[in-house]
């Protein structure tokens, strides 16, 4: 139960000429639906044969919202997000993220495929805005929309409060001393979007449960069932996992200076 | 030559990153899971890992690794060798639990309820003090920040604490310094002699790419373990 991606109400894809018109998950489970019905081949566009191996944009494969909101409110920082987001991604592309403090309640986030390397965002490269706003004192709301080939999710209206578990890019927008620090947006430089690649690539090497549909382009990230997070009807298991986490010693610092502060 | 002690960089002199003086040290509160270095990618202790701030924890465990033959497995309580911390501190039921992942030849963990967590770090070659341990912050790319940790708890640790039960310094002490208790705290404090390392116990049907934090602890389904030589308390201020 662990893995999202196990999830029988997903779908394996979309299709890229349809346009949601029902709540997600209603959607969700009806294109389930079709595909167990008619097989993978039934969400391909026609006449594209064994075109789809050589596709190089997936961007009909499913983004699992609620992962992506709930990536929203742990983020650390815009950094951290873009990590989190691409975990979620199931497809080939990276995405980029914008961060834009709009005032000082509202904050916009944009994912955008950045396929011309620009490190901005074109208007036809969005795939999904979040909007946040804080609505009170220690009250704010965030609300998804998908956009491109993904226009037409509209998330609910998510409440937020600052006693919840959040992420210090979420929480410090409840704190007094609160000021946007992204009145100038961040944007994921396109020099980052390697280390992206290369980092979603080895959360896929870890979960390989989690990866194990194939996409539009054809490519599979791992088979289902191998590792923690996949769905077992024994309830036998009662290790725990393990995780590592830092050290509080510091080696190499490479070319930083040392700075003594005495008071 | 130290370039720390250089004269052109010594005395609180700003830095690249405009860091002025203690007070100015970026020392923020963080989720706790990201403070202490989790990754659900990682099974492994990331040994270059240079993120600090603090959290609050509902428990956390420290483990004393096992000498050969010394007193070095043992949790110990300066000034009252010999006497189980955890004990002392009213945790001594369910302590004869064997660990079960963190690794081979450890004692018991001892559980430290509402504990708040700096995450620090010292420098592998740092300057060796026998009651003292340098701290360093890599603020950026070009500066480390050198700062006595007395000096720094000093400074900023009593407004850090909150209503914290306890204190726990996550901080390599190489050089095993004797550390005292620091003006302005009051509760318990533990630190470590040796490498300190963060471990996660997670119960699998947790879902990792959820919100993870305080409340998984609480319930018992994550368990934050911190691992070092050997642990050190200095008892609540009387």
């Amino acid at each position: 139960m662990s893995d999202p991606a196990d999830r029988p109400s997903r779908p394996l894809a979309l299709s890229r000429r349809g346009r949601w018109s029902l709540p997600f998950r209603t959607l969700s489970m009806s294109a389930a639906l079709v595909i167990g019905a008619g097989g993978l081949s039934a969400c391909q566009p026609p006449g594209q044969g064994d075109a789809r191996w050589v596709t190089t944009e997936n961007t009909n494969v499913d983004i699992d919202w609620d992962a992506v909101h709930r990536a929203y409110l742990a983020a650390e920082g815009p950094e951290d997000l873009e990590r989190r987001v691409n975990e979620i991604y199931t497809g080939d592309e990276i995405i980029s993220i914008s961060v834009h403090d709009q005032d000082a309640t509202t904050q916009v986030v944009t994912g955008f495929f950045d396929r011309d390397k620009s490190g901005t965002v074109d208007e036809g490269e969005k795939i999904f805005s979040i909007q946040r706003d804080v609505v009170g004192e220690g009250e704010g709301q965030v609300q998804i929309q998908g956009l491109g080939h993904y226009a037409g999710y509209h998330s609910p209206m998510w409440d937020i409060a600052s006693g919840m578990l959040l992420g210090s890019m979420m929480s410090r927008a409840f704190m007094p001393s609160y000021r946007p620090m992204y009145t100038a947006a961040y944007t994921t430089p396109s020099h980052r979007v390697s280390s992206l690649q290369t980092q979603r690539s080895a959360h896929r090497a870890a979960n390989p449960g989690k990866y194990s549909r194939s996409s539009k382009s054809g490519r599979s990230y791992g088979s289902k069932g191998g590792a923690w997070g996949s769905k077992s009807s024994t309830p036998t298991r009662t290790r725990t996992r393990s995780f590592g986490g830092g050290r509080f010693g510091l080696g190499d610092r490479g070319a930083r200076k040392r700075v003594r502060l005495h008071a | 030559m130290d370039e720390a002690d250089d004269p052109e960089n010594a005395a609180g002199e700003p830095g690249p990153a405009r860091v002025g003086g203690i007070a100015e040290i970026p020392f923020p509160e963080v989720e706790v899971l990201s403070l202490l270095g989790f990754d659900p990618t990682r099974s492994e202790p990331e040994m270059e890992y240079d993120r600090f701030g603090h959290a609050l924890l509902p428990v956390v465990e420290l483990i004393s690794r096992l000498g050969d033959g010394d007193a070095g497995g043992e949790n110990e309580r300066d000034g009252d060798e010999g006497q189980s911390a955890g004990q002392s501190a009213g945790q001594g039921a369910g302590q004869s639990e064997r660990l079960n992942a963190v690794d081979e030849g450890q004692r018991a963990p001892l559980q430290v309820p509402g504990a708040r967590v700096f995450a620090l770090h010292s420098a592998d070659d740092g300057e060796p003090y026998p009651d003292d341990i340098d701290l360093e912050f890599w603020v950026d790319d070009d500066t480390a920040i050198v700062v006595s940790l007395a000096r720094f708890l000093e400074r900023r640790g009593g407004a850090l604490i909150g209503g914290a039960r306890a204190l726990v310094l996550a901080l390599c002490n190489p050089y095993r310094a004797r550390l005292s208790r620091p003006v302005g705290i009051d509760v318990p404090i533990f630190y470590a002699e040796g490498d300190v390392v963060a471990y996660f116990e997670i119960d699998p049907a947790l879902e990792l790419d959820a919100v993870l934090g305080a409340e998984e602890i609480r319930r018992g389904q994550i368990r934050v373990r911190l691992v070092a030589e050997r642990w050190h308390e200095l008892p609540e201020a009387r």
